[in-house]
C-alpha cells in the first residue's frame, strides 16, 4: 500500500533502509545484512539516486518526491500481486507527479502487478487506468473501461464530475459546476443518494434506490440506465 | 496604454540565514485594473511570498509595489491601514485561516467596525448582504466555521475579503484545497464577483488548468523569478521557456484518448537557499540546446513571442524542444 501523505506515513525516527528493510526481514526471513542489501537494491529500482547512501538517511533528509519513491519501494519489497495506491501523488507538484506516474507504469510492466489507484483526480485517471470504478457517499456509482467513462458517461455524477474539470486544453470560461455538496454520512439521502443534487431527478428517484444497472462491462447506480427518456437536455 | 492598477518593480524577498533563502530574487509585474493575472509555480517558487509581500503581510527586502499609483512600502501605518480597505487577500487554507472561535456573523462584521463602514443598525443587513453575495443564506450568520463545509468557508473567506469593498484581492490558491466539483463553483463564484464589482485579482495556483479558466495574464516562477509571463492565450499555445512547456505536458489531462508527450524533468526544485549558477532551471533543464552558456549566465527576461507582451528567460527560447 503506498499512501497520500509522503511527509507523515514514513517512521522520522527511522533510516529509510531500515523501513524498506524490516518487511523483508519479517516475511522474507532475510538476515539484516542481506536485508540491507533488498533496500538498496528497491531504492535503485525506484529510481533513487546514490542509493548506496540514500539508505541511510532519514525521511526529512528527502524531498516529498523522493519520499513517495521510498514509500514505494516499501510497498514492493515483498513482490506483491496487488499495489493499493492511494493518492499517491496529491500531495506533489505536478512535474514530480509525473515522475511518480511514469514510475508507477514502469514498475507494473516490469513486476506485472495489478494497481488500485485512489484518486480524485480524473486526469489522473485518464492517464493511467484501465478500468475506472465511481464512488459518491459510500457507494459505486458507475463502473466502465477507462475509454468508455469518459466517452459515455451513464451517471449523472459522472458527467458533472468530468463537466467541472478545469481544462487546460479550454479557453478562459465558465465551468460547469455541480450544484450543492457531498451530504453528511450519517444522513443520506433517501432513495438515490445523488438526487438532491441531480439536474434528471424525478419523483422514483427520491423513493427507489437504484442498483448498479446496464451490460456487465459499464454499469451505473441511476434509473436513467431504464428510462433514457427522462434524461433532460442541457439548457 | 493607462497606468496599471499595481505595478510590482524588482521585487526582493529573502529571509535571513546562512546563506539566506532567496524566495523572491526580483519579480517584476503588472496588472491592469479589472484583470486577472494568474501566478503559477510550484512548492517553493516564491508565489506566495509575491503575494504576502505586495500587501506587506510581510516586508520586502527591497524593491517597490505601486498600488493606484501609490507607494505601498513607503506608508506609514496610518495609510497603510487605509490602503487595506483597497488590497485583500483570500488564502488557500479555508480551515487554518478562519477563526474558530468566531461566528460567521463576526468575522464578517470585524472588518465592518474596524473601518467604520457601517452603522451598527445596518450591521445585519450589511452582513446578510455579504452572504448572498457570495451564495451563503442569512442562516449561516450564527455557525461556526467547523460546522462548515471546505467550499462553505471559502465563501466565507471570500466574503471577508469583500466586506471592505477592495479593488484589488489577492486569491492565494483558493480551489487548491477543494473538491473537484466544490472548485468549479468557487471559481465561477470568483469570476462573477469579478464582473459586478470590477475587481483586480492576483490569482496564485500551481495548477496551470485552474489558472487557465480564470487568468487574462500568466506568470510562470522559478526558484524566486519569474521566467515567462505572457497573455493567457499565448502561454497555452506557444509557451516558450523549457520549464513552462514541462510543467503544460505535466497536467494529466482528462481525456484517455490525448496523445500525451509528457516531458519529465529529473529532479527535485533546487532549495532557493543554494539556488543554482547561470539559469536557475538548467539542472532540470531538457532543452536540447543547453550549453555552458546557461551555467554561467543567467538569461534575462526578453520579447519571444508575437506579442511585446510575451517574454521569457531562456537562452533558447525560439529553438524547438
Amino acid at each position: 500500500m503506498v499512501f497520500q501523505e509522503p511527509m507523515t506515513s514514513l517512521n522520522p525516527v527511522f533510516t529509510v533502509g531500515d523501513q524498506i528493510a524490516e518487511a523483508a526481514i519479517i516475511h522474507q526471513h532475510l538476515s539484516r545484512k542481506a536485508a540491507r542489501a533488498r533496500a538498496i537494491e528497491m531504492l535503485t529500482l525506484v529510481g533513487i539516486p546514490d542509493p548506496a547512501e540514500r539508505v541511510d538517511h532519514y525521511p526529512h533528509h528527502l524531498s516529498g518526491g523522493m519520499r513517495q519513491r521510498v514509500m514505494i519501494a516499501m510497498a514492493l519489497v515483498c513482490h506483491p500481486k496487488v499495489l493499493i495506491a492511494d493518492e499517491p501523488t496529491t500531495a506533489l507538484d505536478v512535474t514530480i507527479q509525473a515522475q511518480i506516474l511514469e514510475l508507477l507504469d514502469r514498475l507494473q510492466a516490469e513486476l506485472g502487478m495489478a494497481v488500485l489507484l485512489i484518486t480524485h483526480d480524473l486526469g489522473v485517471v485518464a492517464g493511467q487506468a484501465d478500468r475506472v470504478v465511481v464512488m459518491y457517499a459510500g457507494q459505486v456509482v458507475e463502473t466502465a473501461s477507462t475509454t468508455a467513462l469518459f466517452d459515455r458517461p451513464l451517471h449523472p455524477y459522472t458527467e458533472g464530475l468530468l463537466a467541472a474539470v478545469p481544462r487546460i486544453d479550454a479557453p478562459k470560461s465558465r465551468l460547469q459546476a455541480i450544484p450543492g455538496q457531498v451530504p453528511a454520512a450519517t444522513a443520506w439521502p433517501s432513495g438515490c443518494r445523488f438526487h438532491p443534487r441531480c439536474p434528471h431527478a424525478w419523483t422514483k428517484c427520491a423513493i427507489e434506490e437504484p442498483p448498479l444497472l446496464g451490460d456487465g462491462d459499464h454499469t451505473a447506480r441511476c434509473w436513467l440506465v431504464q428510462e433514457p427518456g427522462r434524461r433532460k437536455r442541457a439548457p | 496604454m493607462t497606468a496599471p492598477l499595481l505595478d510590482i518593480q524588482d521585487l526582493v524577498k529573502h529571509y535571513p540565514g546562512r546563506p539566506p533563502v532567496r524566495a523572491v530574487d526580483g519579480v517584476a509585474l503588472t496588472i491592469a485594473a479589472g484583470q486577472t493575472l494568474g501566478l503559477v509555480g510550484e512548492s517553493g517558487s516564491g508565489k506566495s511570498t509575491v503575494g504576502r509581500t505586495v500587501l506587506r503581510l510581510q516586508e520586502p527586502t527591497a524593491g517597490r509595489v505601486l498600488f493606484e499609483g501609490e507607494d505601498v512600502f513607503a506608508l506609514g501605518p496610518g495609510p497603510l491601514r487605509a490602503l487595506r480597505r483597497r488590497m485583500q487577500i483570500v488564502f488557500q487554507d479555508p480551515y487554518s485561516s478562519l477563526n474558530p472561535r468566531m461566528t460567521v456573523g463576526r468575522t464578517l462584521r470585524e472588518p465592518l467596525e474596524i473601518h467604520h463602514l457601517a452603522a451598527p443598525a445596518q450591521m445585519e443587513a450589511r452582513v446578510t448582504a455579504l452572504l448572498d453575495e457570495v451564495g451563503l443564506d442569512a442562516a449561516f450568520t450564527g455557525r461556526y466555521p467547523h460546522e462548515l463545509s471546505g467550499g462553505q468557508r471559502q465563501r466565507v473567506g471570500i466574503a471577508r475579503a469583500l466586506s471592505v469593498e477592495p479593488r484589488f484581492i489577492v486569491c492565494d490558491e483558493p480551489v487548491s484545497a477543494l473538491d473537484v466539483s466544490v472548485q468549479a463553483q468557487v471559481l465561477n463564484l470568483l469570476a462573477d464577483l469579478q464582473q459586478k464589482r470590477r475587481l483586480t485579482y492576483l490569482f496564485i495556483a500551481h495548477d496551470l488548468a485552474v489558472v487557465r479558466h480564470i487568468a487574462d495574464h500568466v506568470a510562470v516562477m522559478y526558484l524566486g523569478r519569474i521566467v515567462e509571463r505572457a497573455p493567457a492565450a499565448a502561454i497555452y499555445s506557444g509557451p516558450r521557456h523549457p520549464y513552462t512547456r514541462a510543467l503544460l505536458s505535466a497536467v494529466p489531462e482528462p481525456n484517455p484518448r490525448a496523445a500525451r508527450e509528457r516531458i519529465v524533468l529529473s529532479g527535485d526544485i533546487p532549495s532557493p537557499a543554494h539556488p543554482p549558477s547561470g539559469c536557475p532551471f538548467h539542472p532540470r533543464c531538457p532543452h536540447p540546446k543547453k550549453n555552458d552558456r546557461c551555467r554561467t549566465e543567467a538569461p534575462a527576461l526578453r520579447v519571444v513571442g508575437n506579442s511585446p507582451a510575451h517574454v521569457a528567460a531562456c537562452h533558447f527560447a525560439e529553438e524547438p524542444m
